[in-house]
């Protein structure tokens, strides 16, 4: 559905996107990550029409960007970082001019639908400029799904949200990615995990990891390992009958003590190990980094 | 509905909320009227005509259009909002011959406000209605080529301020150019390119329709002036999706 290929975009001397390639396809919510600077809001101001290239195309639903781009908008929502709104317009008003811009029949009637959806009663005659930080988030999370379409591209889309309104976001996302391919930039990690089903990460410009949340904590040595709970007494002899150390984590059920090492093998393969030499072990399950542990190791710049 | 019809329609309802346009409309009238009855004379000149008028509009328009005009594209820029109209499928075409026109109706508004003077000259005496009808349309078009140098300003800079200034100057320059006053400076350019130059002056096309007589070359030209710095409008937006 969203097609990447050899994006590049230079402002003067910085290259803010390198040769970025990717495709995204219907069903799929994809988490775009990276630290302040990589280029995030970069790629998708091009992707969504706003900046021009400076190399490589864009195609959406087969159809390139530069050769028709008013037909790609149609089927693009856009949800800039910066939030913008008209000030002197009301939140309905500002929907109703979207809409119509979009040239939906019933603007009005899809209006109204998106303020439910959105949870904007509060709000919907006040002046947009009055308006406060979660609120212009959501009116233009609201003015991006408005004319339903198949593309979604939402720059830091729960920025300013209470914990509740990040919720009902991120379901809202998940809900949404049923038939529409979605590109989310955030930074916050545990919301990738929530509701992405593939992430991007770019650093200083380029991609550095592409595949699930899991293919992330592979990256980092170590990041994948595996948890066991034995008698602390057995420690030294499992430690020989799998052949690596174990390091403790604390107490475990049952008056053991779960110890983690680290190994690609499966959970269910150590403890059979470990039942062919007779040692008991009472939980064996993956140990699983924290992103952000992976996320700080992929995207360390060589300081 | 039209793309620049939905643009038309936004911008025109920002104009009715404005607090600033009232305040143009107002500042617009008075000088406007202040102009015409105490430093022309326009009792004392004794004529049932507009000429007095007239002859006062070009130098008011060029610090009212830019302000006007000054916006368009600035507060567009400062605000963000540039990015939620590039992204929208309207077309650039389309949303600058709105906004555009937007404002030109805006000025029309305006300049029809004016319509006491005219019951007055009826009033005072029997003026030939022809030089005021052709003199109103030629001066909404002279506003038109002010109003087309601000858009094209205005889109250079997110700063009001700037863009302000640097459409009287280019609006200054189309104004003296009329009077011939650089000849004196460039009369190593060839002469032919000078008469062009002075050709290219904002009063003396504005001048013949004050006095009744429309020329299809100076509405041509006005025409021209607007189309030509609508033009550089697109192209410097353009440009800011190059950077
Ligand atoms: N209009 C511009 N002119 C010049 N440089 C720019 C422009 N826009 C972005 N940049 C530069 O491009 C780089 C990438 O910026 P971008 O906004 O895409 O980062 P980001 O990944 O979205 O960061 P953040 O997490 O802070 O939102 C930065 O170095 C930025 O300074
Ligand atoms: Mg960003």
């Amino acid at each position: 559905m969203i097609q990447a290929a050899g994006l590049t975009k230079k402002f003067g001397p910085i290259t803010a996107v390198n040769n970025v390639t990717f495709t995204v396809s219907t069903g799929e919510v994809l988490g775009f990550l990276g630290p302040n600077g990589a280029g995030k809001s970069t790629t998708l101001r091009m992707l969504a029409g706003y900046l021009r290239p400076s190399a490589g195309t864009i195609a959406i639903d087969g159809i390139d960007m530069a050769a028709g781009p008013i037909a790609v908008k149609k089927k693009i929502g856009y949800m800039p970082e910066t939030t913008p709104l008209y000030r002197e317009m009301t939140s309905r008003e500002y929907l109703l001019f979207v809409g119509e811009a979009h040239g939906l029949a019933d603007a009005e009637g899809r209006v109204e639908q998106v303020i439910e959806t959105a949870n904007l009663a509060a709000i919907r005659h006040q002046l947009t400029g009055t308006i406060s930080k979660g609120y212009r988030s959501r009116l233009n999370f609201a003015a991006a799904i408005i004319h339903d379409p198949p593309v979604l591209l939402l720059d830091e889309p729960t920025d300013g949200l209470d914990p509740n309104q990040k919720n009902e976001i991120r379901k809202l996302i998940k809900d949404l990615s049923r038939n529409k391919a979605i590109i989310v930039s955030t930074h916050i990690l545990e919301e990738v995990e929530a509701m992405c089903s593939r992430i991007i990460i770019v650093s200083e410009g380029s991609i550095v990891l592409d595949g699930t949340a899991n293919d992330l904590r592979r990256c980092v040595p170590g990041g994948r390992a595996a948890v066991l709970a034995i008698r602390p007494q057995d420690k030294s002899a499992a430690e020989r009958a799998l052949g690596c150390a174990l390091s403790p984590l604390g107490a475990g059920p049952a008056g053991c003590e779960r110890f983690r090492l680290n190994t690609d093998e499966r959970p269910a393969r150590l403890s059979a190990r470990l039942a062919e030499a007779g040692i008991a072990c009472e939980e064996a399950c993956c140990w699983e980094a924290p992103l952000d542990d992976a996320f700080r190791h992929l995207t360390r710049t060589t300081e | 509905m039209q793309p620049s019809w939905i643009i038309l329609k936004k911008e025109l309802r920002g104009y009715a909320c404005s607090p600033l346009a009232f305040i143009f409309v107002t500042i617009f009238l008075a000088f406007q009227m202040g102009f015409t009855f105490i430093l022309g004379r326009f009792y004392e000149s004794n004529q049932a005509s507009l000429d007095i008028f007239f002859s006062f509009q070009p130098w008011l328009y060029l610090f009212l259009i830019p302000a006007i005009g000054m916006r368009l594209w600035s507060e567009e820029k400062s605000s963000g909002t540039i990015e939620t109209l590039a992204t929208l499928p309207l077309g650039m075409p389309a949303v600058i011959a709105g906004k555009f026109l937007a404002s030109w109706l805006f000025v029309l508004a305006a300049l029809l406000l004016t319509f006491p003077i005219v019951i007055t000259v009826f009033y005072l005496g029997s003026p030939d209605p022809g030089p005021i009808l052709t003199g109103y349309g030629m001066s909404w078009l002279m506003a038109g080529a002010f109003l087309a140098v601000a858009c094209f300003t205005s889109a250079l800079t997110r700063n009001q301020v700037i863009s302000f200034v640097l459409s009287v100057i280019i609006c200054f320059v189309f104004l003296l150019l009329g009077f011939g006053v650089f000849h004196e400076y460039l009369d190593f350019l060839p002469a032919g390119l000078l008469d062009f130059l002075s050709g290219l002056g904002f009063i003396p096309h504005f001048q013949q329709a004050t006095r009744g007589v429309i020329d299809l070359r100076d509405v041509i030209y006005f025409i021209s002036i607007i189309v030509f710095f609508l033009i550089l409008n697109a192209a410097v937006l353009e440009g800011s999706a190059e950077s």
